[in-house]
């Protein structure tokens, strides 16, 4: 029996109860696989890296547990007729028993990179009314430029001006 | 003048996440795995970022997976 680990993203409109009602379901079925399911995670909303099925978020759960492959094919199976469930990696689990929760990337500040890399642009996502944390951070317009390189930018052109003019 | 290859493999260096230690590349390690990737969404080769074979295996591997999950994007510039 190996470990394994599956991420699943289920349709933003489905409500608390129906995922709670998905993720039972999925311990079922591991369960009736003869599996054993060591540990659930829950991300909750998450704002997408890119439109799914027309929708930008989703709620993200992971699950880790014990399997034969068998059980693998019968869960993929069951995802791949799920209509709630827009998307599903299964992996084996490697080390870490709490695996690390990505953050939502909505508010997280870009800081500057290391030298030697090619300036990364700032990409962000046109802010939505998105149901979670309505906070004021919404001010951030989506630019093309993130803040950190810019003042460095505006540092290093004045001296060249004035050298120019002389 | 002849130009000069602005990206250059640092050769002197070695890989950072060898020097980290990392045992192994999360798919879900995000700040990882941004940091991996371009402004454009794609990921920095080897050459420019020094990572040694197994780590930017481990890289690639983890960000295409992400990528499937949509916790980093397939493209950086296009979703509007």
């Amino acid at each position: 029996m190996r470990e394994y680990e599956t991420v699943f993203i289920l349709h933003p409109q489905v409500d608390d109860a129906g995922i709670e009602k998905e993720i039972e379901a999925i311990q079922q079925t591991i369960a009736a696989g003869q599996g054993e399911v060591t540990g659930v995670h829950k991300w909750g909303r998450r704002k997408l890296a890119y439109p799914i099925r027309k929708v930008n978020e989703g709620f993200y759960t992971l699950i880790r547990f014990k399997g034969e492959p068998p059980l693998l094919q019968e869960l993929d199976r069951r995802f791949k007729l799920n209509e709630s469930v827009l998307r599903h990696l299964t992996v084996h689990a490697v080390g870490d028993p709490t695996p690390p929760e990505p953050r939502p990337r909505d508010r997280r500040e870009r800081g500057g990179r290391g030298g030697g890399r090619p300036p990364r642009g700032d990409f962000r996502p046109e802010p939505r009314r998105a149901p979670s944390e309505p906070r004021g951070a919404e001010t951030q317009p989506p630019a093309e430029r993130s803040e950190a390189p810019a003042p460095a930018r505006e540092q290093s052109e004045p001296p060249q001006e004035k050298s120019a003019e002389s | 003048m002849a130009k000069r290859k602005k990206t250059r493999a640092p050769r002197r260096k070695v890989c950072k996440l060898c020097l980290d230690r990392v045992a192994h590349v999360d798919y879900k390690d995000e700040r990882r795995l941004m940091r991996a990737i371009t402004d454009r969404g794609k990921i920095v080769p080897r050459r420019i970022s020094g990572n040694c074979t197994r780590h930017q295996a481990q890289i690639t591997r983890a960000v295409k997976r992400a990528r499937v999950l949509a916790l980093i994007p397939f493209q950086a510039d296009s979703y509007r």
